[in-house]
């Protein structure tokens, strides 16, 4: 019995190993073939995109920076790399594979949401799988991926699994029946929300929550790449609908101490009453609208142009226009 | 560590590898212990409550097959009964019946008396029920009314009745396996072979689909609206409604089929727990079909004595039997008056059917079979869809908020991705197939048992690559592992 069942699951599994394979080989062309939509942005980010200044960060940053006003305003090239729903181990992710490929931004803006480390926001090994598709091609990044669970590197040796769930959004992204493709290049990766928020500001209660030291040490090894390749960066905290009780965050707590000891910039809009009393400024508690992202870009180009350190690496021509 | 998880295909491996290699007479052993194993993996301490559960069943078993007289009979088996039902209710049902008192208390002290609502509930326990122990005190139950109605032996291998009650296949969601089906194998000495094993990675492979690719991935979309109904037109809290059927289907028989397959693959038969319930026609041939070891195990322990015993009642026997069954199979399923509702439910509809049955057959004969079939099975389908919103929901108020808003059809529906909807719908139409597939020919699996072995692998490949490409891997538990 034993003979039959092994010799019948080897020609099982050998049949899968090159479905898998044959199959998997033509969803990574239709994969990396997109030239536009929700995971193009992702490959244009790790492979391509060589602006002057780059913004990096989950929803609050693609929907918070109008990337044109920031080139038009400061004559430099920028692209808005937020991507929602994934937070600072996808922003290391990021920054490795554009260190790899040797392009170095003139200015990085690092968009972090004001509960980034509190471990019960999400869960930290939860938002990796959209760095499946990379894992073969970028090495560098595999460390970050293997955080999801001891049994990754194995199962990421199926091409159909590295590539789960995708196909669908891979061929919209391959096939712009919407003039999407056109649309997303004038934004330069900005993403405007138009809606106005009606509700009231939430209250957040931070005291005994539990921060996750892993997201803390993705921050510590953003700011180590950054100062290893030279690159101008500044931590943002962008607006939001919220207040903590009794002014307790211990996010911000803890990205004001270690930006302070790196010596680096870290801007926190979190209580800014310019925000907090324009609720016509908001979509939800979370992100702001159109009306509102103009406000805070324009804060934010004001506060760029007195950087010292932006003012030296702009005064050199600009690298290259955005692609 | 559930079955889709790769620790759990580490520790099933090393089983039934094992298992494999020892002598027949000596395989329970092993799997007892592994058992053991699986059970304390995650609260070691709790496995204390089921050898509790375990000591006096078995004693108890058979002190009430050797008890000389009548009386003494009734003695050991109530006491069991008392101790099986107390060691549930005191896990699982302490704080409900103390909350209900409480509030009553406070009810009282501010309606009647005028006085400040200020009794707490001292009593509350903040433990959580032991894995499985609805189950566990189920079968336990059922195995002590048989010996006591002379049905069944007292097993008299305390490490075979053990591995009856904690057989890792099924001690977490069942199916409510019965002693005389169980026990024998143990016996009988089944010889391990190709067409068993076969069937029985057949069937995980099957079980694996329905949870990876159509439980487990409808529930991002479901959990989405139903932990923010507010949000949520009526549009899309229907169509949630419609598809948590489906989830809850796929994830409760997927999980069945895992069981059922492992299980296969120790040589071990469990009871089936599904008969493709989602063509069923009426809402009582539904209950015939879906969660069969539980149904059956009602029906023969709570509905037909309550029938029988009120036989005098004429019709209002049934009719009482089924309110009877139905609530408490409902609160079975937790300590929630959501549950209770639901149980409810199924015992107004069953009532209904039963009454106007003769109504119906009446009709049927005006109205082609055709239609008279596709009818039943719809009506079937939104009531069971209705009533789940119930089980769903965390409290009976936010059921009646999700009702209410289905009722109000204003508002766009929410799909924030197309996939979020395309992939499951897709998984829900080959299981649907599939499942008419073996209605036709009689077979299970449909394409898995094909006599031709390229249709065969054919379907085999096919289903992996499906779980391979839309399946969720990093989803949660199983629905009825709570309870």
């Amino acid at each position: 019995m034993l003979k039959e069942l092994f010799v019948k699951l080897g020609i099982f599994l050998i049949l899968l190993i090159i479905l898998d394979k044959g199959i998997g080989y033509f969803i990574e062309k239709i994969y990396f073939s997109q030239d536009h939509g929700y995971y193009y942005r992702t490959t244009y980010v790790f492979e391509k995109a060589t602006p002057d200044i780059i913004i990096l960060g989950a929803s609050k940053a693609s929907h918070h920076y109008v990337s044109k006003m920031i080139t038009d305003s400061l004559k430099h090239s920028c692209f808005n790399a937020g991507e929602d729903g994934y937070f600072i181990l996808y922003q290391e992710a990021s920054l490795r594979c554009m260190l790899k490929r040797k392009y170095i931004p003139k200015l990085l803006l690092l968009d972090l949401n004001d509960d980034e480390f509190e471990k019960n926001t999400y869960k930290t090994e939860d938002r990796l799988s959209i760095l499946f598709p990379y894992y073969q091609r970028h090495p560098e990044i595999r460390d970050i991926v293997e955080l999801k669970s001891p049994f990754e590197k194995y199962k990421l040796m199926s091409t159909l699994y590295s590539f789960n769930t995708v196909l669908l959004p891979a061929l919209s992204g391959s096939i712009d029946l919407n003039n999407r493709k056109e649309s997303e290049k004038k934004y330069a990766g900005y993403v405007p929300l138009t809606e106005k928020w009606n509700g009231t500001i939430k209250t957040i209660e931070s005291h005994g929550q539990l921060l996750d030291s892993v997201r803390i040490k993705a921050f510590e090894e953003i700011i180590k790449l950054t100062r290893e390749n030279n690159i101008n960066l500044v931590v943002i905290v962008s607006p939001a609908y919220k207040v903590y009780k009794g002014g307790y965050n211990p996010t911000t707590e803890t990205l004001q101490r270690i930006s302070e000891k790196n010596q680096i910039p870290f801007w926190n809009y979190i209580n800014d009453t310019t925000y907090l009393n324009n609720r016509n400024y908001f979509k939800d508690v979370r992100h702001m609208n159109d009306d509102g992202a103009q406000i805070f870009t324009a804060n934010v180009i004001t506060r760029i142009k007195a950087l010292k350190a932006f003012q030296y690496v702009a005064s050199k021509p600009a690298l290259q226009d955005i692609k | 560590m559930i079955f889709n998880s790769i620790a759990f295909i580490i520790f099933f491996v090393i089983v039934a590898s094992l298992n494999y290699i020892l002598p027949a007479a000596l395989r329970w052993i092993w799997i007892l212990a592994a058992s053991i194993f699986f059970y304390m993996y995650v609260a070691p301490l709790y496995i204390l409550v089921p050898i509790f559960i375990i000591a006096v069943t078995y004693f108890g078993g058979i002190q009430i097959e050797k008890a000389a007289s009548a009386s003494k009979r009734r003695i050991f088996y109530l006491t069991c009964i008392i101790l099986n039902v107390g060691t549930l209710v005191f896990f699982k049902y302490t704080n409900f019946f103390t909350n209900m008192l409480v509030d009553f208390a406070n009810y009282i002290r501010q309606n009647l008396l005028h006085v400040e609502a200020s009794v707490h509930n001292i009593f509350l326990i903040s433990i959580f029920a032991p894995l499985g122990i609805s189950y566990i005190t189920f079968q336990a139950i059922g195995y002590l009314i048989e010996i006591k109605r002379g049905n069944q032996l007292a097993e008299k291998n305390i490490g075979y009745f053990a591995t009856y009650l904690l057989y890792f296949p099924k001690v977490i969601a069942g199916p409510v396996e019965r002693a005389h089906h169980f026990l024998p194998q143990f016996t009988l000495q089944k010889k391990l072979d190709f067409a068993g094993v076969s069937a029985g990675l057949k069937q995980i492979l099957w079980g694996l689909f329905k949870k990876l690719v159509i439980a487990d991935r409808l529930s991002i979309y479901i959990s989405t609206v139903f932990d923010n109904t507010a949000m949520h037109s009526g549009y899309t809290l229907a169509l949630c409604a419609i598809f948590y059927v489906f989830q809850m289907y796929a994830d409760f028989s997927g999980y069945t089929d895992m069981a059922l397959g492992f299980s296969k693959l120790l040589g071990l038969d469990l009871m089936p727990n599904f008969n493709r319930p989602l063509a069923a026609k009426s809402v009582t041939e539904f209950w015939r079909k879906w969660h069969i070891s539980l149904s059956t195990w009602f029906g023969d322990y709570f509905y037909n004595p309550i029938a029988i015993a009120k036989r005098d009642w004429g019709q209002w026997a049934v009719i009482y039997a089924s309110f009877i069954t139905f609530i408490v199979l409902g609160f079975w399923h937790g300590a929630n008056w959501t549950f209770i509702v639901f149980g409810f439910l199924q015992g107004a509809i069953l009532t209904i059917e039963f009454l106007t049955k003769k109504i119906r057959k009446n009709l049927r004969k005006k109205i082609p079979g055709a239609v008279n079939n596709t009818l039943g099975v719809i009506f079937t389908f939104c009531y069971f869809a209705f009533s789940l919103i119930f089980f769903r929901a965390n409290s009976v108020t936010a059921a009646l908020d999700i009702i209410k808003g289905i009722c109000h059809f204003k508002g766009s529906l929410f799909i924030p991705e197309q996939y979020m909807v395309l992939y499951p719908l897709f998984g829900i139409g080959i299981m649907l197939f599939v499942e008419w597939m073996e209605n036709r020919s009689h077979s299970a699996w449909g394409y898995f048992s094909h006599q031709n072995i390229i249709v065969r692998y054919s379907a085999y490949l096919a289903v992996s690559i499906l779980i391979l490409l839309l399946g969720v891997f990093d989803g949660g538990q199983f629905i009825y592992f709570q309870f």
